[in-house]
This record gives structure tokens, C-alpha cells and sequence, in this order.
């Protein structure tokens, strides 16, 4: 199978002063296209920080990292990736169209298509008739999909989405897994981190698990639940891997 | 081209934040009021005060666009990082140069109109006061200020990278009014020092940007004659290299930063 990322023995520690923390470890795996990969660990283990490797954003003290068997920090290798970040403040003075327009620019797309395209995502999630309001006066949850859908905005091959159903209601929650089923089903790639492991088993074809920087077990949700007896969901599975 | 297009798009974003946030208005309201306060040539209670205008006039309408430029551009990538929002930037195909670049146009651009708008109706003012004025020296004016508004975005955006918006304002307009005032101070202690400190405040000269270059205030009051070509295009071609110089720095220092 094609390869949409990859990372090799990634290792990255962070530096403070004299203080040195090793965030990843000599990670390895790597997402075949058309996969849905789910990125799993407790807080701090490591997934925002590969991720951000992944974007170019953080260079590795050792390691690689590939996009498409492009480096990532070649910006143009950024061209068919969609982002959704875990958190991020967005601008309170912008309306929801200004925002994916100003992020459809950058990625060069022309203003027709764009505007289109925009039309398109709000009304995805339901937001069509925001479109003109400043986000400033939106909630959590409104924010959260404008922020999934503004990693949708170039028609990403490959979908990286850190944490993206926090903060959503159910049907929101619901809503985002329909959409990320579909766009599997049109070739694309999805790698996403998650806390919610009952939507991780339900949508991933396979799964990483990650704790102190460190790949616990790469697998598959179904091989785990086929071994009946002893794991009977993914969670459970996690919870005894991340105890040990 | 598709370069070009992206950081365009940043600086209009930076520009879209101006106008939405109102800061130009406090100013610009500000400004009118001065104006109509000053406009009232009975508060001074004497006739031949119109030099004082015309001087204080135009040392507020810089002071206000240098506060402008300089908060502007020092607070654009930090709040970027602060809200978090500098992450889906730098997840688009887009380098940190494009993002200095249009940080940098942004906040010159923004300056630059404010200024505009104040030097409008500094104009008016003049005018309607039936003051004499050089259009050549006003084009003058309006150009080395314009200059002076793009050296000190390029600075404060350079030095955004290591202070905070307060440490950066506060370094940045230190540095301009140290120069402004002091500058003829350190020429003196080239001529006057020994020769290794001679040569220390003769590298701190050549370094440190000469904010003197852009001051036609007095030129402007006095109704001097306007400058030679060749100083303007000189000016420029120093203001440009600076800029150059400060963006460069700014660039390899970004791209080297952890975020």
C-alpha cells in the first residue's frame, strides 16, 4: 500500500535551560492512503508533538518524518494536508467565510472554487446561516466545527485532526464520524488523535497507542476485539497497555 | 506568484484586525479632537502661533502612526502563538518567511494608511487656515514618513521574536527617541574617545538605524527648501536595505524558533 505519511525513528526531546525531556522515542510507524488511523495515548504522551513534526511545525532532534515521501518542512508538501488542531483561539474578529477564505488563499486556491468550497462546508456543518456573524459570539462547539471544517478547505489527500470531538454535543460528535466515513470512502486518509476511544473503535482501521513518547502497540481495533475473553473493547485494552 | 498572492493574503488578514479592532479609530479620534481643540486660535489668545500648529500638528500625527506601527506589528506574531492559531498557519502550505513577510506588509500597510488619514487632515487643517505650504516639501514629508513607519514595523517585528508586545513597544520607541535625541551625542564620542572606544561607538553609529534621516519637521515649519533628489533616493535606498536587513534576521531567527 502507498504510503501517505511516515515517521522513523522519531526522536524528540525539548530542552529547557539544563532540563532535557524526551517527548518521543525512536517512534516508528507509518498510514497507508485511504486508511483511517486512530492515535491513541494519555495526556502527555507524545501525540500533539508528532503531529506537529508531521506539519514541519517541530524539528526532530533525530529521525524522519514524510509526507507523501516529501519532507514536511518543504512548505509545499503541505499542499494536500488538512489540519485541525487540538485548540486554537480563532480570530474573534473574522466571520467564518473571511476565515476559510483567508486559509483557502494560502493554499493558492483561486477565489471561485473558494467561495464555493465555502458554501459547501458550512453547510456540512450547519453553520450556513453564520457565515457573515463574527465568531467572536460563537460557542465551543460552533468553533470546533469551523475549525474541522477549515482543515477540509483544499480538499485534503490526507486529514490530520488532533483531538477533533472535543467540545461537540453528541449529534455534532455523530455528525463529524459520518463525515470523516465519507471522505475515507473518496481515498482520502485520515490520521487523527482521540481520548474517545468508543468512536476510535468504531471508525480506525488500525490504531497506534502511545505513552512517555514511547509506540506501545500498533494494531488493528479488530484484531484486538476478536480476541474475545480477554479485551473486550478497545478501551479496555488501552486502559490494561497504559496501566502496565 | 503564489508566494506573492499568500503573504498578500496575511496582510490583508493583519489589516482586516485593524479595522475590527478599532485602535486606529482611538487615535484618529483622538487626533480630531486635538485638531478642533487647536483649530480654536483664541486658546493661545495671539496671532502668529500657526508655526506651533503646523509643528505640533505634525510631531503628534507621527508620534500617533509610529505608536500605531510599532504596537501593530509587535503584537502580530505573538498573538499568533498565544491563541494557537500560528499552528493551522504554519500547517498550510505556507513558510515562515511568507509569514514574516505578511506580518511585516500588514503592519506597514496599517501604519501607513493611519498615517495618511492623519496627514489628510493635518493638510486640511493647514489649509484651511490659509497656511503656506511647499507641495514638494509635503510630498517629501509624507514619503520619509512613510519611510521612517516601515523601518520601525521591520524593527519591532524583528523584535517580537524575543519580547513581550509591552518589552517590545517599550524597547522599540526607547531606541527611536534615544537615537533621535542622542545621536548627535554619540557623533561627539567618536571625535572625542580614544581610539578602541572610538571604534565601538563608531560601529554602534553605523549600526543603529538613523531615525534623524526622516525628520522634515522643521524643514516643514520653517517652509525650508524642499530636499535634492538625491537625498530622498538616498533615503530610500538606506531604508530599504535596513528593512532588508531587519526582515532577513527576523526570518532566520523564526525559522529556527520552537513553537
Amino acid at each position: 500500500m502507498d504510503k501517505a505519511l511516515e515517521i522513523k525513528d522519531l526522536t524528540v526531546i525539548y530542552e529547557t535551560g539544563s532540563r532535557r525531556k524526551k517527548a518521543l522515542d525512536t517512534l516508528s510507524f507509518s498510514v497507508g492512503r485511504g486508511e483511517i488511523f486512530g492515535f491513541l495515548g494519555p495526556n502527555g504522551a507524545g501525540k500533539t508533538t508528532t503531529i506537529k513534526t508531521l506539519l514541519g511545525i517541530l524539528r526532530p532532534t533525530a529521525g524522519d518524518v514524510f509526507l507523501f515521501r516529501k519532507n514536511p518542512f518543504k512548505y509545499m508538501s503541505r499542499q494536500p494536508v488538512g489540519y485541525m488542531p487540538e485548540v486554537a483561539d480563532y480570530y474573534w474578529y473574522l466571520t467564518p467565510k473571511e476565515l476559510l477564505f483567508l486559509y483557502g488563499k494560502l493554499f493558492g486556491i483561486g477565489r471561485k472554487i473558494l467561495l464555493r468550497r465555502i458554501d459547501g462546508l458550512l453547510a456540512l456543518v450547519g453553520l450556513s446561516d453564520r457565515k457573515h456573524t463574527l465568531m467572536k459570539t460563537f460557542s465551543k462547539g460552533m468553533l470546533q466545527k469551523i475549525s474541522f471544517i477549515q482543515s477540509l478547505i483544499n480538499d485534503p489527500e490526507l486529514l490530520i485532526l488532533d483531538e477533533p470531538t472535543t467540545g461537540l454535543d453528541p449529534i455534532a460528535k455523530m455528525g463529524m464520524r459520518d463525515t470523516i466515513l465519507k471522505l475515507k470512502n473518496r481515498g482520502k486518509t485520515i490520521f487523527f488523535s482521540s481520548h474517545e476511544l468508543s468512536e476510535v473503535e468504531i471508525i480506525s482501521d488500525r490504531v497506534a497507542i502511545l505513552k512517555d513518547g514511547l509506540l506501545l502497540k500498533e494494531t488493528s481495533p479488530k484484531d484486538i476485539l476478536d480476541k474475545k475473553g480477554t479485551h473486550t473493547t478497545l478501551e479496555k485494552y488501552f486502559f490494561e497497555l497504559v496501566k502496565k | 506568484m503564489k508566494s506573492l498572492s499568500k503573504i498578500f493574503a496575511l496582510a490583508a488578514h493583519a489589516f482586516k484586525e485593524l479595522v475590527r479592532k478599532k485602535d486606529f479609530y482611538v487615535f484618529l479620534f483622538l487626533f480630531l479632537g486635538l485638531v478642533f481643540f487647536f483649530y480654536n486660535e483664541s486658546f493661545f489668545g495671539m496671532r502668529g502661533v500657526s508655526r506651533y500648529l503646523k509643528d505640533i500638528g505634525f510631531s503628534l500625527i507621527t508620534l500617533f502612526s509610529i505608536i500605531i506601527a510599532v504596537s501593530f506589528a509587535a503584537k502580530q506574531i505573538p498573538s499568533e502563538i498565544e491563541s494557537k492559531t500560528i499552528y493551522p498557519l504554519l500547517a498550510k502550505p505556507v513558510s515562515r518567511t511568507h509569514l514574516i513577510l505578511g506580518k511585516f506588509l500588514g503592519s506597514f500597510f496599517i501604519s501607513g494608511i493611519a498615517f495618511t488619514a492623519f496627514y489628510l487632515i493635518y493638510l486640511s487643517f493647514i489649509f484651511a487656515r490659509g497656511e503656506a505650504a511647499n507641495a514638494v516639501l509635503l510630498a517629501q514629508s509624507y514619503l520619509f514618513s512613510i519611510f521612517l513607519l516601515g523601518l520601525l514595523s521591520a524593527i519591532a517585528v524583528f523584535f517580537s521574536l524575543f519580547f513581550t508586545v509591552a518589552a517590545n513597544l517599550t524597547v522599540t520607541l526607547l531606541l527611536y527617541f534615544f537615537i533621535y535625541w542622542y545621536n548627535g551625542i554619540l557623533r561627539e564620542l567618536i571625535l572625542s574617545s580614544p581610539k578602541t572606544l572610538s571604534r565601538l561607538y563608531g560601529a554602534l553609529y553605523y549600526l543603529l538605524p538613523h531615525f534623524e534621516f526622516y525628520d522634515t519637521r522643521i524643514r516643514l515649519v520653517h517652509l525650508w527648501d524642499p530636499l535634492p533628489a538625491w537625498v530622498v533616493i538616498s533615503v530610500f535606498i538606506y531604508t530599504l536595505i535596513y528593512i532588508s536587513l531587519m526582515i532577513w534576521a527576523a526570518c532566520s531567527v523564526f525559522k529556527r524558533k520552537s513553537l
